[in-house]
């Protein structure tokens, strides 16, 4: 640090009202001055130059006409916001009322026992039996019966595909839909003559039918089995 | 910025920038006219200015454009002197007296001692405004002050 002088006394005391020294630097300030009495008078004046310091502005009054008129667009936005929260509702509520009742059309009951696998839903039935089948059901009803008996065989299969390994009663809920479907037939091949070609076609296709589930479903039959479940 | 925030900056600080455009260009309603200037050219560039620094920019704004005012009316602006206003009439106010002596000042000086004493601002916010270094803005202000002291001297105010 300088040692304060008369050359520099000056930017010591501009220093001292701008705040730029500390405590000890102020004291040799006010110790020199008291030692100096003819910079008292400097001292007194420096003082009066910050006399503007924090004077409040005089008002000019041109505010006002500078200011930006402030759009209210909150009416606007909460109007938005409920409107986009009720067309959201509504149609939130319209698809769960939707998949709710596609779920109920769609519903097929799992075979959970022998009894329970053959009953199968009757719109499914309809549904999955093709226009062909559906002009020979009305010429014959023997007919009806093997196609009903074969759609029977597969909506199991295909509704219990995914759950093959788990569930064991899907080999034999076929086993006994084979063994309707091979009695059915057989009472049928008396009946008439275009029955007896209808049945052979049916039982063609049956053969055709059964090699792909058991290609597909690729299980063993076992003469040993014994299921754990009593239900089956 | 939005709408809300220009109107306080507005109302904060169009008196402060009247002021300080007045006291550079020694004249009210061009200081107003380049206050005006400069709110218009904040709400321009509102997207781009925060508003915690829209006053340095509007200080600033108001700088440039009053240095270029008295650049473009350099031939009007000599006349004043020292010596014109050194001999007044004493006036018993001091501030008055002190508000006189800046018009003594240049325009750098009378930019930082309005922003040191008014606006309360730094060394380094002050440079940053003027585009000058904290040095040059100490040696600026101890300048400015020397003259505001001799001219309260000169009116024999003080002993």
């Amino acid at each position: 640090m300088n040692y304060i002088n008369k050359q520099n006394i000056e930017e010591y005391i501009f220093d001292y009202y701008e705040g730029n020294l500390s405590d000890i630097q102020k004291a040799e300030v006010m110790s020199f001055i008291h030692q100096h009495q003819e910079y008292e008078s400097l001292f007194a004046q420096w003082a009066m130059t910050y006399t503007l310091k924090d004077e409040e502005p005089e008002k000019y009054g041109m505010e006002h006409s500078w200011m930006r008129k402030e759009t209210n667009n909150f009416q606007w936005k909460k109007w938005t916001t409920v409107f986009a929260v009720a067309i959201i509702g509504i149609w939130g509520i319209y698809n769960w009322h939707t998949n709710l009742s596609s779920k109920n059309d769609n519903q097929v009951i799992k075979p959970t026992s022998s009894k329970e696998a053959t009953i199968i839903p009757l719109n499914k039935v309809a549904k999955t039996i093709d226009n062909k089948k559906l002009n020979i059901i009305n010429n014959n009803n023997t007919g009806l019966q093997n196609n009903i008996a074969e759609e029977a065989v597969n909506l199991t299969v295909t509704d219990t595909k995914d759950s093959i390994e788990n569930n064991i009663v899907l080999p034999k809920t076929i086993i006994e839909n084979e063994s309707k479907i091979a009695t059915e037939s057989k009472l049928s091949s008396t009946d008439s003559s275009e029955a007896n070609t209808f049945s052979k076609e049916a039982k063609a296709e049956k053969k055709a039918k059964k090699k792909k589930i058991k290609l597909h479903l690729n299980f063993k039959q076992h003469d040993e089995f014994k299921p754990v479940n009593e239900n089956f | 910025m939005n709408t809300k925030e220009f109107n306080i900056a507005v109302k904060e600080y169009s008196n402060r920038l009247i002021r300080f455009s007045d006291k550079i260009l020694l004249n009210t309603s061009v200081a107003k006219d380049i206050a005006q200037d400069c709110f218009i050219k904040l709400w321009e560039n509102k997207d781009n200015v925060a508003p915690e620094s829209a006053k340095s920019w509007l200080f600033t704004c108001a700088y440039r454009m009053c240095l270029r005012y008295i650049q473009s009316n350099k031939r009007f602006t000599e006349e004043v002197s020292l010596e014109h206003n050194a001999y007044e009439m004493p006036n018993p106010d001091l501030k008055k007296i002190v508000k006189d002596a800046l018009d003594l000042l240049n325009e750098n000086q009378k930019a930082i001692l309005m922003l040191k004493d008014y606006e309360g601002y730094s060394y380094q916010e002050i440079g940053e405004i003027l585009q000058l270094n904290e040095s040059q803005v100490k040696v600026y202000l101890f300048r400015a002050r020397q003259i505001v002291r001799e001219y309260i001297v000169d009116l024999k105010l003080v002993f």
